[in-house]
Parts: C-alpha cells; structure tokens; sequence
C-alpha cells in the first residue's frame, strides 16, 4: 500500500485543498493500491516530517513536495516509482 | 453603527493569509471606531469557519456575510466590499 499524506494549514486554504484534490484523484486510479490522508501542518505527524510549508506532501515517508501545488504527473510519476521500488 | 469584520487565516499561514492579516490591522487602524476587526487564525477559526460554511482561507466575512474567500482582496475591493456592509 503506498500512503500519500497531505499536510495542510487549518483551515485550509486554496492549494492545500487542491494538492487534497489531486491525491484524491490519483488514487481513485489504483484501487486498493493507494490511500490519502490528511493532516494539520502543525501536528504530531506534521513534526514527524518537519513540515514547515503547506501545503507538504508525503509518499511512503518521503517528502516530495514542499509549499508548493504538485502537478498531478510529478504526483503520479512519485506513486508509481514507490510501486517499482516495492515489486 | 459598527461595522463588523471577521477575518479568517489558517495556521501555518499561506502568503495570502499574511497579507490578509496585514490588512487587517491596517483597517483596524484606518477605521478605528467604525470598523470592528476579528482576526481568526487557525483552530479558533474552525467553528466560525464551519458555521459560516467557508471552504477556504483567506477569507473577509463582514457583518456575517462572506465577501471575500481563497484570496488576499486588494485594498479597492476591500474598501467596496466595506462599503457594502455599510461603512
């Protein structure tokens, strides 16, 4: 299972909830495969990556995007390299 | 009568929450008298947030009516969108 965690300011603002979107999005094309969740930038698990922009997004533990909206390919192109490293 | 001004920002802030909040203390100041500044930032925006049904930050409510959301309004349509709520 490849985890994306998107890491948000409270409330959320325009591209935190598009990056949300997006994740959502992409992971709607690998049933099963994928899961979204979404966190406060300040938080327990937003320490745990030492978030410091929003919005900030996590594939399997590694950051991938920071403070900025990630384009749905750089996205997919992240999730699909996990799924390699993983067969 | 007191015109009332609530403004919402997220925490951590995103650019245009920043301006917003500077914004914010300008007209406090501008208007000082006429124009009641609330400035909710963060986990004590959330139930304003929700009850107003806002999606996203930055956004002005003025005397309990949304004018302004996702962006940082310029001071043109600040003043128009005051002025509509009767400054």
């Amino acid at each position: 299972m490849i985890k994306i965690k998107v890491f948000g300011s409270t409330p959320p603002c325009a591209k935190c909830k598009e990056v949300e979107k997006r994740a959502t999005k992409i992971a709607e094309r690998y049933p099963g495969q994928v899961e979204v969740a979404k966190f406060p930038a300040i938080s327990e698990e937003g320490l745990k990556y030492s978030v410091l922009f929003t919005p900030t997004v996590v594939v399997n533990d590694k950051v991938i995007a920071a403070g900025e909206v990630i384009s749905e390919g750089e996205l997919e192109k992240a999730i699909q390299k996990e799924m390699e490293r993983q067969s | 009568m007191t015109v009332r001004m609530e403004v919402f920002s997220g925490d951590p802030p995103c650019p245009g929450c920043l301006a917003i909040l500077a914004l914010a203390d300008e007209y406090a100041k501008k208007y000082k008298g006429r124009l009641e500044v609330i400035k909710l930032i963060g986990e004590e925006a959330t139930a304003k947030f929700e009850e107003y049904k806002l999606g996203c930050v930055p956004a002005v409510v003025i005397n309990e009516k949304i004018r302004i959301e996702g962006i940082c309004p310029s001071r043109t349509t600040l003043d128009n969108a005051l002025r509509e709520g009767g400054l």
